[in-house]
């Protein structure tokens, strides 16, 4: 086990979260299982769907109003973030935890120039909070420099729109960066933009943490980029953590079959041939399958995993899998 | 695939959306009421000859001997001036009211859905001098409009009916000009141009059905936007005219005798408003149905 | 494209449509069945006279000639002749438009201030009890016509609890201030009659109130949705999810991309407000354009007719102009993104 001089900072534990539909209530998170250390980096993989952001909004408790928390604990510096009340939720906000969104279009007030929505969060987010206007715009150029926005005047007073998708990513980081926040949360924050501005994008992420020294969660598709980046990986599938390894052990020597099939699904550049990738779909929600919820999809499915679901195996150390096929009496 | 598996797959993915629709209007209960409210007002209106207790009352006649009864068991809502009794006047100013939206929405519509599709796929002078007709009716206020084609003309309820639909299409041909616009260049509609289909094929059968969520949610909420003009039109005085039980003439006959005789003007008031809330509340169901 | 460019657009565009406008009523006018000229006088006057205004008004003449004539005299403001008040047509537009525009304006300062009120209400406590309210409010609100409402309002609280006057926009007791704008508000202002001044806003109230109502529901509404809506917006989550205390984000960050649809809507509504005066004026006997405007109507008064429908015309082309202004000045992306069309 990990020695015992870094801290736990962040630490999900059994959440479940559903959302409200007309056709019935879907139990998308079903206990999953989460932590990062101070000055972690914890990469979080998985297809479109699977819960991902679900998981990420729900630790800073932004879900969306037709959300329902079922039940889970997620504490953060030993606080149960969960049973905050909304004064200490909002110091969190402010001053614990950062989170940089998928698309920066949506992410922006479209109607509030960009130095308006920043001051906002510089005034409210600083230790200081009445803050003179003056410091507010000196902070904000600094910002905008520190993610290398090349005409910091010009992006200020300017509307979201007029500005590219890569610039308005780094706003949003910016945004971030505004207070010394220990844990940063990026959801695929490159996703949404052209494959040119990726590299730069998350080479600034990158950048960044190592200067503030901060603890990050990063989900994205681009598993290589996850790979060159983070210590620790996360796989997750229809609202359960499948697997949990150091980066290099998974990459090289993934258990759970669908880590496997993520991993092959990739092309690769070398070696030939085109990847089988995975049959099937995500599942339903409102009907998940019955024990373990990857069994429809599964090439080594055994009959236990059509009934019941699967307990979470630590193998070797720091590896853990939520698979029937590593269970040992 | 044979022809019959894949009509058999087409009908069946119809079926499923019409049923999603329906869904998606049964979620709001006002939409249900909004449906309950219409169609009571609709049977009323059928049915009026059936159901009114007094149906003479509706004509020329008076009963000077039961003038201006407040309202009781006989005459549940009063009478008025004349004797005559209110309900059944109202029973019959449902049958007039939706029988002039109905009139003026089975002209209007389809001149100008279809003027509003020709100018939105024949682009160039035709697009031009459709659209500008159009916009030079929208540009005045639709009462005051109404009012002064209705003026120019005979009172009657035949005039009002024509005036509101001269003054209606334009609003559906900009609507449908707007929609079809927008789906021009939709890929669909360059793939059946391109395969050759005559232009009047890719109108109706490619860019209309796609038109239709927006014309039937505006049909729906029109019927109560036309009884409310047709209604003010009539109790200024330039719609129908009395002894006809149209509910805006009969608002404005009761006029004189408020406060004290107040049933006059207070129920047909009422029906009035029944009727356009009913269709309200329908009108944004229907929009909920072609939502997604 | 900057904002004078935009309405100097708009503007052309909207003359434009007048034109066709005003020839659309005036061939109506004439064209329609039934001599204007019988109709003014007693069917006894011997035929000379009767040829001899008809000279005069030019209605021997041409169609397009009358047009021609009638435009010049519009240029320069002259909209014709009255027959019903035997007097210039813009004498008798100058006289009763004011009161109807102070009407109006009331009438539009409510919708605005209850619009947003009760759609922030709405939108805040959404679902709850306020909400439903509002809502139960806003669906009754537009499908009741606004005569409807001068009538109810007229009978509870006139009659069952007097508290307003019933007609007219100035009690019998109060001497009218000097005429100098012909706002009777104004007037009573500038004379520094206080009383006077009230004394109009207390009878104006219930009538701006009928003419409002049906507007202010259904922005009501449409605020409320905008506000439900883009509270799940990712802009939203995000300023959430950076601690922004809750009334900045409501009252600032999430009103403003919500009011923007209402306030086109509300242009609309307070454009329109110019045909539903008609109704309401009636109601409660306000000595507005409106009664003039039925009067000529039903007494098929030409010039005056198509004086009145050109007069409104012009007034909701202006009130929608500065509508598509407020727009464009509350939303950048409609500013700024017209170049690219």
């Amino acid at each position: 086990m990990r020695p015992s001089l870094t801290e736990r900072l962040l630490e999900i534990k059994n959440l479940y979260v559903g959302y409200k539909t007309y056709m019935g209530t879907s139990k998308v998170l079903d206990g999953v299982y989460l932590s990062v250390d101070t000055g972690e980096k914890v990469g979080l993989i998985g297809e479109s769907g699977c819960g991902k952001t679900t998981t990420m909004k729900a630790i800073l408790r932004i879900l969306p109003t037709n959300a329902v928390l079922q039940s889970g604990e997620i504490s953060f510096g030993g606080k149960d973030i969960l049973k905050m009340g909304k004064s200490e939720l909002n110091e969190l906000r402010r001053k614990r935890i950062a989170m940089i969104f998928q698309d920066p279009t949506a992410a922006l007030n479209p109607v509030f120039k960009v130095e308006t929505q920043l001051a906002d969060i510089i005034k409210f987010s600083s230790a200081h909070e009445s803050e003179e206007t003056e410091e507010i715009r000196a902070k904000r150029i600094r910002l905008l420099k520190e993610v290398a926005l090349p005409d910091p005047e010009r992006v200020l007073d300017s509307y979201p729109f007029q500005l590219s998708g890569g610039m308005r990513q780094r706003v949003c980081i910016a945004t971030a960066l505004a207070t010394h926040r220990q844990l940063l949360i990026a959801d695929e924050p490159t996703t949404n933009l052209d494959v040119t501005i990726q590299d730069q994008v998350l080479r600034l992420i990158k950048d960044i943490v190592e200067k503030r020294k901060l603890s990050v969660i990063l989900i994205s598709h681009a598993l290589g980029a996850v790979r060159g980046f983070v210590d620790k990986v996360c796989t997750m599938y229809a609202g359960e953590i499948v697997e949990v390894a150091e980066t290099e052990k998974l990459f090289s020597d993934p258990l759970h079959p669908y880590t496997k099939g993520l991993l092959e699904s990739t092309p690769r550049l070398t070696g030939g041939g085109f990847s089988e990738g995975i049959m099937g779909r995500v599942p339903d929600y409102i009907n998940p399958p019955q024990g373990c919820r990857f069994h429809p999809r599964c090439n080594y499915s055994l009959d236990i995993c059509k009934k019941e679901k699967p307990p979470i195996i630590d193998s070797e150390g720091n590896h853990s899998v939520t698979c029937w096929l590593y269970y040992k009496k | 695939m044979n022809k019959s598996r894949l009509l058999r797959i087409k009908n069946s993915r119809k079926l499923e959306s019409a049923k999603r629709m329906w869904y998606r209007f049964l979620k709001s209960k006002l939409s249900i009421l909004g449906l309950v409210m219409a169609l009571v007002s609709i049977s009323t209106a059928l049915l009026a000859s059936l159901i009114t207790p007094h149906p003479e009352d509706v004509t020329k006649v008076t009963h000077f001997e039961r003038k201006l009864l407040p309202p009781n068991l006989e005459y549940p809502f009063g009478t008025d001036d004349f004797g005559r009794d209110i309900f059944s006047r109202t029973i019959f100013g449902f049958q007039y009211s939706l029988m002039m939206a109905g009139v003026v929405l089975v002209l209007v519509v389809p001149i100008g859905v279809v003027l509003g599709l020709i100018a939105a796929t024949r682009k160039g002078l035709i697009e031009t001098v459709i659209m500008r007709i159009a916009d030079i009716f929208i540009a005045v206020p639709a009462l005051v409009l109404a009012l002064a084609i209705c003026s120019v003309l005979t009172p009657s309820v035949f005039n009002a009916m024509m005036a509101v639909s001269l003054m209606w299409w334009p609003w559906y041909a900009r609507l449908t000009y707007n929609v079809a616009s927008s789906l021009k260049n939709e890929y669909f509609v360059q793939a059946a141009e391109l395969i050759g289909a005559s232009s009047s094929h890719i109108m109706f059968s490619e860019i209309l059905p796609n038109c239709l969520g927006s014309i039937l949610t505006k049909v729906t909420l029109d019927v109560g936007w036309v009884i409310l003009i047709g209604s003010s039109l009539s109790f200024v005085g330039l719609g129908a005219q009395p002894p006809t039980p149209d509910l805006g003439t009969m608002v404005a006959g009761g006029g004189q005798y408020m406060p004290d005789y107040w049933w006059i003007s207070i129920f047909p008031a009422i029906a009035i408003a029944f009727i356009i809330m009913g269709f309200n509340l329908l009108g944004d169901g229907v929009r909920d149905m072609f939502t997604e | 494209m900057r904002m004078s460019a935009f309405i100097a657009r708009r503007a052309a565009y909207i003359i434009f449509t007048l034109f066709g406008l005003s020839v659309l009523v005036f061939v109506l006018a004439r064209v329609l069945p039934g001599d204007p000229v019988l109709i003014m006088f007693d069917p006894r006057t011997p035929p000379e006279i009767i040829e001899q205004v008809r000279k005069q008004l030019r209605l021997d003449r041409p169609l397009y000639e009358q047009y021609f004539y009638w435009l010049r005299d519009v240029a320069t403001g002259d909209l014709g002749y009255s027959v019903y008040t035997k007097r210039s047509v813009t004498f008798d537009v100058l006289e009763y438009l004011p009161a109807s525009l102070e009407l109006i304006f009331l009438a539009a300062i409510f919708e605005v201030t209850g619009a947003f009120l009760l759609g922030v209400i709405a939108g805040r406590f959404s679902y709850k009890w306020p909400d439903n309210l509002v809502r139960v409010f806003s669906y009754v609100g537009i499908s009741i016509p606004s005569f409807v409402w001068a009538i109810i309002f007229q009978l509870l609280f006139t009659w069952f609890w007097p508290l307003f006057p019933t007609i007219g926009n100035i009690s019998m007791g109060i001497p009218s201030p000097p005429k100098i704008t012909g706002f009777l508000t104004l007037d009573s202002l500038i004379a520094g009659r206080f009383d006077a001044f009230v004394n109009v806003l207390w009878h104006a109230m219930l009538p701006a109130l009928a003419l409002c109502l049906g507007g202010m529901a259904q922005d009501a509404r449409i605020i409320r949705t905008g506000m439900i809506e883009n509270k799940d917006k990712d802009y939203i989550t995000m300023a959430t999810s950076q601690g922004l205390p809750e009334r900045l984000i409501m009252f600032k960050y999430l009103l403003k991309p919500s009011i923007i649809p209402a306030i086109t809507v509300m242009g609309m509504d307070i454009a329109g407000m110019l045909g539903n005066a008609f109704t309401v004026e009636m109601v409660f006997r306000w000595p507005g354009f409106s009664k003039y405007g039925i009067e000529v109507m039903k007494n098929v008064d030409l010039n005056a007719i198509v004086g009145v429908v050109l007069v409104i015309g012009v007034i909701f082309a202006i009130m929608n102009i500065i509508a598509d202004i407020l727009v464009a000045y509350a939303d950048p992306r409609i500013r700024l993104m017209e170049r690219g069309e």
